[in-house]
């Protein structure tokens, strides 16, 4: 018979095991098979495959043209998340000395997370066509003009044109995770502050932002391994364009994978986004511990 | 309670019928309702027949890669596929051999067209059986041409001269209407003007690369003097799929190259326009008159444990009666690729005839040399319209965007290590 700790844990494994089960087949075993796959020249027009060691990886070092995009997908990450985090905590701020009116505005922000990345990038595509588009026939009208603005045809603007997309899509996660940090600050303490003469600014700074930036820290890292797997807004707008000046690690996986055939290639581009995150993670965990103390 | 509701279940839950008494049907949407209508309707007449339970299932076009790279692989998600008919002679070790089905095909028509045996066969084995092609036509408003007595080009310089003409008596802003960037109507523009210039990306045996040559650059020169003649949209580079087509019906640009679907569009949103729209074939080149082939087969996965429903259907669905019926439905969509259709009333239309003589000048991904993995990963991943990028955005000389061409061209073809077959 089983002693009463040996069944406590088993009892915790069993109850664990559906979870476990799940992690391992649809997590682990196609995490692990893509590594491996990462080393090997697989490719789906040929019916064999062989282990290449590091030849993909050194590849990939050593070729601007597959080298730059993975560059650009972490500083596309990191640009898309500094923004949604100002942005959503701005509006946090706001929403939270305006009166009621101002709540159910707030409320309204929370639009762009109802709808799917795809159909932001085709809302985005409609806006910003050259011929037609909404921002061009604005610009049009109030310049007096008929000049239009290529926004997807030139890299710079093309590259803003995404960035944006991504940033309105995904800084409600950002607006809604400070404001119900904000909201758990006490009214004792708001007023404790305001009776010692501390102004707003200063009462956000010394009270509300370190409320909420332990939140803030864990939504910075998910924010960012997301945005580093962005591809739906960049495909859809630019598919990489112009030339390849708006290419990230996925939308060149994909070309190369998909498109190309080459899939072992195509994932040692996609894990060499792996240790960036790593780098991240303990970044993030160290700003956490230091503010913690 | 729980054993009982599941046997009282399962007595209204109809078995599903044997693995092999089914069969899906994938194939690529195409633009024409009637024609996917007349497609499934074939496929359910040939189930109904012999008594299989048929799915048919339409893929977006835009999910056509993925799913085509995902049933190579996997086989799955469907029996029988319409895939983009140079990956089959990629993915030949993947898909099952048709020759014999092809071969009967072949004696009931009049044979295939040529493009269509070396997109989807090897070494005379048929690993894909062809069934229609896009053609891509130049598109002309008429009514731009007529108010000042022109007419549609028949050589490049031509077409120069005329977007040129018609930007200077001030009928449109921008007249030559094509993307600069990576949407397909550029790629198969881009490819075409190689061809039409003597250029190509691979020579004959398919693994030498011949993209650094002075019909390349004429060729590249030849759009750069449009960007710099400002006779192309400034917006062209950022350009998809859709926005030649806009263009076009918004009546901003003069001319454009694409496939019958302006037509189709117009007929629905614009009639008048659609009374005026040309189609032509491809003008002619120092080096003749050339056609980017963008076809579909039928192809099977080599594992597949239906390979007799599949043949069965393939002989159904090849009969004279359906073939034909499928391409009218089309209303000149799609071109039969097999001879011995050239007949169908479709093609008496003077504005659809086009789109069947372009078959005769169609060529395929990496002509001269043989349809490989290489020609088609650089035509997928558009290093040509690169090419255009890197001299008129990066500011490159033609020598050098060449250059770095041919260090791409030279990685993809070292990974693909191609065996001409």
């Amino acid at each position: 018979m089983l002693s009463v700790s040996k069944f406590g844990i088993l009892r915790r494994l069993l109850l664990l095991a559906p979870v476990g089960l799940y992690l391992i087949f649809f997590w682990a075993y196609p995490a692990v098979r893509c590594l491996v796959l990462s080393f090997t020249n697989f490719n789906v027009a040929r019916s064999s495959f062989e282990f290449v060691g590091m030849d993909n990886y050194r590849s990939i070092v050593c070729s601007h043209e597959m080298f730059v995009p993975i560059l650009r997908g972490v500083g596309l990450a990191a640009i898309a998340t500094t923004l949604k985090c100002a942005l959503g905590v701005a509006a946090a701020f706001l929403i939270d000395t305006g009166g009621r009116s101002a709540r159910v505005w707030g409320g309204m922000l929370g639009l762009p997370l109802f709808l799917p990345a795809s159909l932001i990038a085709i809302l985005w595509l409609w806006l910003f066509y050259d011929v037609g588009g909404f921002v061009n026939i604005l610009f049009q009208h109030f310049a007096n003009t008929k000049t239009q603005i290529a926004w997807l045809g030139s890299k710079h603007l093309a590259f803003c044109v995404i960035l944006s997309a991504i940033v309105w899509r995904g800084f409600p996660i950002f607006f809604f995770g400070a404001l119900a940090s904000i909201r758990g600050i006490s009214q004792s303490v708001r007023e404790a502050t305001l009776v010692d003469g501390a102004s707003r600014s200063r009462f956000w700074y010394f009270v509300g932002v370190p409320h909420i930036a332990p939140s803030l820290l864990a939504l910075l890292l998910l924010s960012f391994v997301f945005d580093l797997g962005e591809f739906e807004s960049i495909y859809l707008l630019t598919r990489g364009g112009p030339g390849s000046a708006t290419h990230t690690a996925t939308t060149l996986a994909y070309e190369i994978g998909m498109q190309g055939g080459r899939i072992g290639y195509a994932l040692a581009i996609l894990f060499f986004i792996v240790p960036v995150v790593f780098c991240i993670v303990i970044l993030l965990g160290y700003m956490e511990r230091r503010f913690m103390q | 309670m729980l054993v009982v509701a599941i046997i009282v279940l399962t007595k209204f839950i109809p078995a599903a019928p044997p693995p092999d008494r089914t069969l899906t049907v994938c194939a690529v949407e195409i633009w024409s309702d009637s024609l996917m209508k007349k497609f499934e309707q074939i496929v359910t007449d040939w189930g109904n027949l012999h008594n299989i339970k048929t799915t048919f299932v339409k893929i977006p076009l835009k999910d056509i890669d993925m799913k085509a790279t995902d049933f190579a692989l996997t086989g799955t998600g469907a029996d029988l596929e319409v895939l983009p008919a140079h990956k089959i002679a990629i993915y030949k070790d993947r898909f099952m051999d048709l020759t014999d089905v092809a071969q009967e095909i072949e004696r009931r028509f009049d044979g295939f067209y040529g493009t269509a045996i070396d997109m989807t066969s090897v070494q005379g084995r048929f690993y894909g059986i062809p069934v229609y092609a896009w053609s891509h036509l130049w598109v002309y408003d008429k009514r731009m041409l007529d108010k000042h007595g022109l007419k549609p080009a028949e050589t490049y310089d031509e077409a120069f001269t005329l977007a040129k003409k018609l930007k200077e008596l001030g009928e449109v802003e921008y007249p030559f209407g094509i993307g600069l960037g990576k949407d397909d109507d550029a790629a198969m523009f881009f490819q075409a003007l190689f061809w039409a210039n003597g250029a190509s990306v691979f020579k004959e045996d398919g693994r030498t690369i011949a993209i650094r040559s002075e019909e390349s650059k004429r060729a590249i020169e030849y759009v750069v003097k449009l960007w710099e003649n400002k006779l192309v949209p400034p917006g062209a580079f950022g350009w998809d799929g859709a926005s030649n087509n806009k263009n076009f019906l918004a009546g901003s640009i003069a001319f454009t190259m694409n496939s019958p679907t302006i037509l189709v569009q117009a007929k629905e949103q614009k009639p008048e326009l659609a009374t005026n729209i040309i189609h032509t074939i491809y003008p002619t080149g120092p080096a003749g008159r050339f056609s980017y082939a963008t076809g579909f087969a039928f192809a099977a996965s080599r594992s597949t444990k239906k390979a007799q429903l599949i043949k069965s259907f393939l002989d159904y669905f090849y009969t004279r009666q359906n073939y034909q019926d499928l391409i009218t439905q089309g209303g000149g969509s799609v071109n039969p690729w097999l001879k011995g259709n050239e007949n169908l009333k479709i093609w008496s239309d003077p504005q659809l005839r086009p789109s069947l003589e372009s078959l005769q000048i169609e060529k395929h991904i990496g002509w001269p040399g043989p349809v490989t993995a290489a020609a088609a990963e650089v035509f997928d991943r558009r290093i040509i319209a690169s090419i255009v990028n890197n001299v008129i955005n990066n500011k490159m000389s033609v020598d050098d965007a060449l250059g770095v061409a041919e260090v791409e061209i030279r990685n993809i073809l070292e990974e693909q290590n191609p065996v001409a077959p």
